[in-house]
């Protein structure tokens, strides 16, 4: 009796296997609207992450939504709050996306901000008595220079080397950690230490000036972050330059038969990834606190790089997406108040990312029944069942 | 500097690189299958609190180190279920969990900030061994843990090269289809291993907790698992080479220690970057060296989504 069940099972070759689960995944010949479907899954990830997220905590859900409210939308203090977090991020997603457009990945953003930050700092202090007009911008150039110094080694490691520029970016992160502890304990250490590690304050002509709109107080520097975007977007359509990076994100090799230089497009994408990112850590020191510290970035650019992904290949999407992330990053921060680890935004910023995976496997793949597992295949087919419906 | 020094700095190395080793080790096996879980970091995270909350709540270090496993598969199986079944891109999904890891450990951890692991792991002297003049010191007497973890290398280069079942993994990595064509369950396998090398993360993120810092912070792991993860790169997917590739990192770990001992006047600093500054450089030679030579070592279908064709 045994022996015939197994018998039965034995004469159809991976019939045994496949009766567990007789589902299969395959592509989609034609899928379509993947960006739709990646952003509903977003925002359906940012609903079911907001409904749960108080059971993490021991806050009555009432407080928790109460001081989310108050910390975003519900105050002027709050939306000052989120405007001076999408200084930095929107920054932080067009640092990641160029490079992401022609398949590479940012994930030093983080240190190249502090890399940033620092060289500016450096110019202030060496020339503190010159006039705002003059300082601001050398600021600026420094800390575009400083970031893009930072990418530097990974750009070349990758490029000449073909060492993966995920890892190389990502550990150098550390060392400009370590790099800027180093300058605030030791030849910047604060004359007035206040917590943290913090360097010096820079001096006052230094600072971006503030605007109010109807009390809501943000440091100018968000203007040119909003701008940027759309700098970009135009660039990508309008420009040479533009044309040939997103020619060659599609498709690599047609871009080298139709004589570009893809090499150098590499290249400028990484370097122009970490000139953005340090600009951003540039603006965000210049136009908050005032002075440079180690948790200037607090895990900015990792936020960033979900924008960018999340963004596709458009720039607009990334500034409309960064000041989403801008609101829950804001939300996250005032839940302090009521006793919950503001850290928890960072667990909902990397669930929505993963709907969006799922929105995208659901629009790029199906799931096909295969033939019934429960009445055997004919011995007579000669092809494998697969092979019958199978789509390339 | 006296040899007792010398012995117990070695001594430190080893000990110091174990969770490192493991996770290597682990994530070595994920990605001879074709699959690169880089939310290792986020996995050894996951295990490293669970490892700690077990072994505070139980007073067993063996139940942290199983629990920190078990969550650290759990958590693994999370990445193997979006990208190898679901397809998705793995530096996505990777750079999601790991940000999911570190919130939630964080929130969830805060209560166990500061507070001093009460389920140690001790060190286990092996006899006889363990009284060798300086060798006896420097290797002999650590923690079942490290002793397992420096073993494991050889077990896995036994298993991939001397076994069919290693051959199968290697042709899963190689060449998925040509594997398929063969009737080895090519997915099946892939989240089997990805669940595995979680494993050894995981218990390498519960050995942090309990075996090196004895406490929980957040973001306790500081890296260690992209280190981990560059180390196979390093390593060329040579099991032999992960071993030594985490000893390495050891090795640059301490030297801080003993700088402040000797009294070299270096900032601290300096030495907190090498092991990050060490694996870019060993990564940018070992690229280079494989460049020159014209070997691709790595497998084939490696980070490549499996369909039927």
């Amino acid at each position: 009796m045994l022996r015939s069940s197994v018998d039965s099972v034995v004469v159809v070759p991976g019939a045994s296997r496949r009766s567990l689960w007789p589902w299969r995944i395959e592509r989609r010949p034609d899928p379509e609207r993947i960006g739709l479907y990646r952003i509903s899954a977003v925002l359906l990830g940012l609903a079911v992450s907001l409904v749960v997220a108080p059971l993490f905590t021991s806050t009555p859900p009432a407080e928790f939504y109460s001081a989310v409210w108050s910390g975003t939308f519900g105050s002027t203090l709050g939306m000052s709050n989120v405007l001076t977090i999408a200084m930095p991020l929107i920054l932080a997603g067009l640092a990641a996306s160029i490079p992401y457009r022609l398949g590479l990945w940012n994930v030093g953003i983080d240190g190249q901000m502090l890399m940033g930050a620092w060289t500016a700092t450096a110019v202030a202090f060496a020339m503190p008595q010159a006039p705002g007009f003059l300082m601001i911008p050398c600021m600026m150039l420094a800390g575009m220079i400083g970031g893009a110094l930072w990418i530097i080694i990974p750009t070349f490691a990758r490029i000449v080397l073909g060492v993966s520029e995920v890892i190389t970016t990502f550990l150098l992160n550390f060392v400009a950690v370590a790099w800027v502890a180093y300058w605030c304990t030791g030849p910047w250490y604060p004359k007035s230490s206040a917590g943290g590690v913090r360097a010096e304050p820079l001096p006052a002509q230094g600072e971006l000036g503030k605007l109010d709109i109807q009390g809501v107080v943000v440091s100018w520097g968000i203007l040119i972050a909003i701008a940027l975007p759309f700098v970009f977007w135009a660039a990508f359509r309008f420009t040479r330059w533009g044309y040939e990076i997103t020619m060659i994100g599609d498709n690599h090799r047609a871009g080298r038969y139709a004589g570009m230089n893809v090499r150098r497009l590499l290249v400028t994408s990484m370097l122009l990834g970490g000139l953005l990112a340090g600009f951003g850590g540039t603006i965000y020191m210049m136009g908050t606190s005032g002075q440079l510290s180690t948790g200037l970035t607090n895990n900015t650019g990792f936020n960033g790089l979900v924008i960018a992904v999340l963004a596709g290949s458009n720039e607009l999407a990334v500034l409309a997406l960064a000041l989403i992330y801008s609101l829950l990053l804001a939300g996250g921060g005032s839940l302090g108040i009521v006793g919950v680890d503001s850290d928890l935004v960072f667990a909902i910023i990397g669930i929505t990312l993963i709907f969006g995976s799922f929105g995208e496997a659901y629009a790029r793949l199906r799931l096909v029944r295969t033939k019934s597992s429960r009445v055997p295949p004919e011995s007579t087919t000669k092809e494998a069942p697969w092979t019958i419906n199978s789509s390339h | 500097m006296d040899y007792q020094f010398l012995a117990l700095t070695i001594a430190t190395a080893i000990g110091i690189s174990t969770a490192i080793l493991l996770a290597a080790t682990g994530e070595l096996l994920v990605e001879k299958v074709g699959v690169y879980n880089i939310a290792l970091e986020g996995v050894m995270l996951v295990g490293a609190l669970t490892g700690f909350i077990t072994g505070q709540t139980t007073g067993s270090w063996v139940l942290g180190l199983v629990a920190g496993g078990v969550a650290g598969c759990v958590f693994a199986l999370v990445f193997g279920f979006i990208t190898v079944l679901l397809r998705t891109d793995m530096i996505v999904v990777g750079v999601a969990l790991i940000l999911v890891a570190l919130g939630t450990t964080q929130t969830i951890g805060s209560s166990y900030v500061a507070v001093e692991a009460v389920a140690k792991i001790p060190n286990a002297d092996i006899p006889g061994l363990s009284s060798l003049p300086f060798i006896g010191t420097a290797l002999f007497q650590q923690t079942w843990v490290t002793y397992i973890a420096a073993v494991l290398p050889f077990l896995v280069a036994f298993l991939l090269f001397r076994t069919r079942h290693g051959l199968n993994m290697r042709a899963i990595g190689e060449n998925p289809n040509a594997a398929d064509t063969a009737g080895i369950a090519v997915v099946g396998w892939r989240l089997f291993y990805v669940g595995v090398g979680g494993v050894f993360a995981g218990v390498g993120g519960a050995y942090i907790t309990l075996g090196i810092v004895d406490s929980w912070a957040g973001n306790v792991t500081a890296g260690q698992g992209w280190i981990a993860f560059a180390i196979v790169f390093f390593a060329g997917w040579q099991p032999l080479w992960i071993l030594i590739g985490a000893y390495f990192f050891g090795a640059l770990s301490v030297l801080g220690d003993v700088g402040q001992v000797m009294g070299w006047g270096i900032p601290s600093e300096a030495f907190t970057v090498l092991p990050y500054v060490g694996t870019v450089a060993v990564m940018m030679l070992r690229a280079w060296s494989q460049k020159r030579r014209g070997a691709v070592s790595w497998p084939a279908a490696l980070g490549l989504p499996f369909y039927r064709s």
